[in-house]
């Protein structure tokens, strides 16, 4: 009996567990109370229970935020020393523009990684070594603006000069519509405006559909290789003369008047000497001509026995008939004895 | 050399031909033993307008300076057969006394064109002096390029293309005499009859260029006689 009592006693204090935490736990953290608003509301659908849930952790787990960074106050760029993404750095400025690039690719800027630069530029090392253009990139970031104070093409003008035929791309990072195009006068000389304007335009559609910017550089880079091809077939064809600085034309006309003078005081001094070989000339070649049709030409007599009883001639030549002129001369060429004709 | 009958090769200084035996007193026989009066240009057949005839005389006497020993001739008529041309050619430069030609010019230094009116042929006969330096083909090249413009009736052109030929060849001939007579002089020696071979033969050997020479003759013209 002592064995059932113990045995009812375990059973009954198991069922009285879970009452037990149920009383403990709503002291402690009690069950949300629904109003007689939202019970109706979830009848109807309008409100789910979840959402009601989880909008009440989320405003639970919020914190509020830090007293002390909310009084922070705001700083200017000045005191924070940041460059507006608009300007370029004079020291950056020098290397871009205060001499010949040493490299096809100019970023002084380190916009690009080492590995990204290294990559794109063995691209157009690769295109100057195929080409007689080269191909220069000078890589801007996004914004930047250059300075209208420098005169691009005028340094260009005298840092190319003499040198190989070149186009030079001002290609901005992430914003390929904003790219430029300069030519070295000579070759913008062979190539029309349109003809630059179409390879700038392909090149930036080229370069706008890729999404890095180190992407759509590739893109741009690969067009205008291209485009620079067929500049490079204009250039070759000679449509253009060649440059003469306006110097050179004028030493050049210097020289020329000149040579001029100087041909024609010889000519003065050799006037005479001349006329007369002239003269010597073509009366020579008036009495050679003269002579020519009054040549005479003779022929060896020699002793021949007649023939035939004939004293002066025996000599008989071809006879031909003009009968037809279907049949060719040597088809009429009459060989048939006459003791047979007249048989 | 062929005979102007037969048109057969014969042998230098023949009296008739050993094919047909035909000689001058045959042609005698068919065209009249008598001389007769012609002129380098006789149009006998009324082929030739006046001034063609001019334009074909005017040519003539070109020829006859350009080369002073010879003369060209022209007769037109009528014939029963365009082949007895060459007989009639024969007997005219045999039995033909040409007024304009002067004296010093042998009927055997003539050229003389021979047409056929009627049969529409045309033959040309050359003296003796003349067979060193022209042949029949030589003659025919020459009708040939008269040939189109008697086809065209334009009688005067060919004879003055003809001329033109026959001067472009009778020039290269000349010029190549004076540089080679021997070549042409090969054409006209007699063959060497065989008394004067044993004569030189046992006269001994060649001592000099002349007798070299002579050497040489007699060589061609025994392959020849053969």
């Amino acid at each position: 009996m002592s064995g059932l009592r113990k045995f009812l006693c375990f059973t009954l204090t198991l069922l009285a567990l879970p009452l037990i935490a149920a009383e403990e736990a709503e002291k402690h953290d009690p069950l949300p109370q629904w109003s007689e608003e939202d019970a109706a509301r979830v009848m109807r659908g309008e409100c789910l229970i979840s959402d009601a849930l989880f909008r009440l952790q989320e405003e639970e787990a919020e914190p509020p935020p830090p007293p002390d960074v909310l009084d922070m106050p705001e700083l200017g760029p000045e005191s924070l020393n940041v460059v507006p993404p608009t300007e370029i750095l004079d020291e950056d400025l020098a290397k871009y523009f205060g001499q010949k690039p040493k490299s096809y690719l100019v970023d002084p800027q380190k916009l690009m990684s080492r590995q990204e630069f290294r990559d794109r530029l063995s691209f157009l090392k690769y295109h100057s070594s195929d080409s007689n253009v080269d191909f220069y990139v000078y890589v801007f970031d996004e914004q930047q603006i250059i300075p209208a104070n420098i005169q691009v093409d005028s340094l260009f003008a005298q840092y190319f000069e003499g040198g190989r035929p070149a186009v030079i791309v001002f290609y901005y990072m992430g914003a390929p519509d904003r790219s430029e195009l300069h030519l070295t006068p000579e070759l913008m000389r062979s190539v029309g405006e349109g003809e630059r304007m179409r390879a700038l335009q392909s090149s930036i559609n080229q370069a706008v559909v890729k999404s890095q910017a180190v992407d759509q550089l590739d893109g741009f880079c690969v067009q205008m290789s291209i485009r620079i091809y067929w500049m490079e077939k204009a250039f070759a064809s000679g449509v253009i003369a060649p440059l003469i600085k306006p110097e050179k034309a004028d030493i050049n006309e210097q020289e020329q008047a000149a040579r001029v003078a100087a041909a024609t005081s010889w000519f003065k001094e050799w006037q005479l000497p001349i006329y007369l070989m002239l003269g010597v000339i073509i009366v020579g070649i008036i009495t050679g001509s003269i002579r020519r049709a009054r040549q005479k030409f003779y022929f060896t007599e020699y002793e021949i026995a007649p023939r035939m009883s004939g004293s002066h001639a025996a000599g008989v030549g071809a006879v031909i008939t003009y009968a037809s002129a279907k049949i060719p001369p040597t088809m009429q060429r009459e060989q048939v004895p006459d003791y047979l004709r007249r048989m | 050399m062929k005979c102007p009958r037969c048109v057969q090769k014969i042998h230098r200084g023949a009296e008739a031909c050993p094919h047909c035996g035909f000689c001058l007193s045959i042609a005698d026989a068919e065209f009249g033993s008598v001389e007769v009066i012609v002129r380098t240009l006789t149009d006998a057949a009324g082929l030739m307008r006046k001034a063609e005839r001019s334009l074909v005389q005017e040519a003539i006497e070109r020829f006859s300076k350009r080369f002073p020993q010879l003369f060209f001739a022209v007769y037109t008529g009528v014939f029963r057969e365009s082949a007895c041309l060459r007989q009639f050619g024969f007997w005219l430069l045999n039995r033909g006394a040409f007024e304009d030609v002067a004296l010093h010019r042998p009927n055997a230094a003539g050229i003389l064109l021979v047409m056929d009116v009627e049969g529409k042929a045309a033959g040309i006969t050359y003296g003796y002096l003349l067979d060193p330096y022209l042949d029949e083909d030589d003659t025919f090249q020459c009708l040939s390029k008269a040939h189109p413009h008697w086809l065209d009736r334009r009688p005067d052109q060919g004879i003055l293309a003809l001329l033109k030929t026959l001067e472009k060849i009778l020039k290269k001939k000349s010029r190549g005499a004076r540089k080679d007579p021997k070549s042409f002089k090969r054409k006209v020696t007699p063959p060497p009859q065989i008394g004067d071979l044993v004569k030189r033969v046992r006269s001994g050997p060649v001592k000099n260029a002349s007798q070299k020479y002579d050497a040489a003759t007699l060589a061609v013209s025994k392959e020849e006689s053969k």
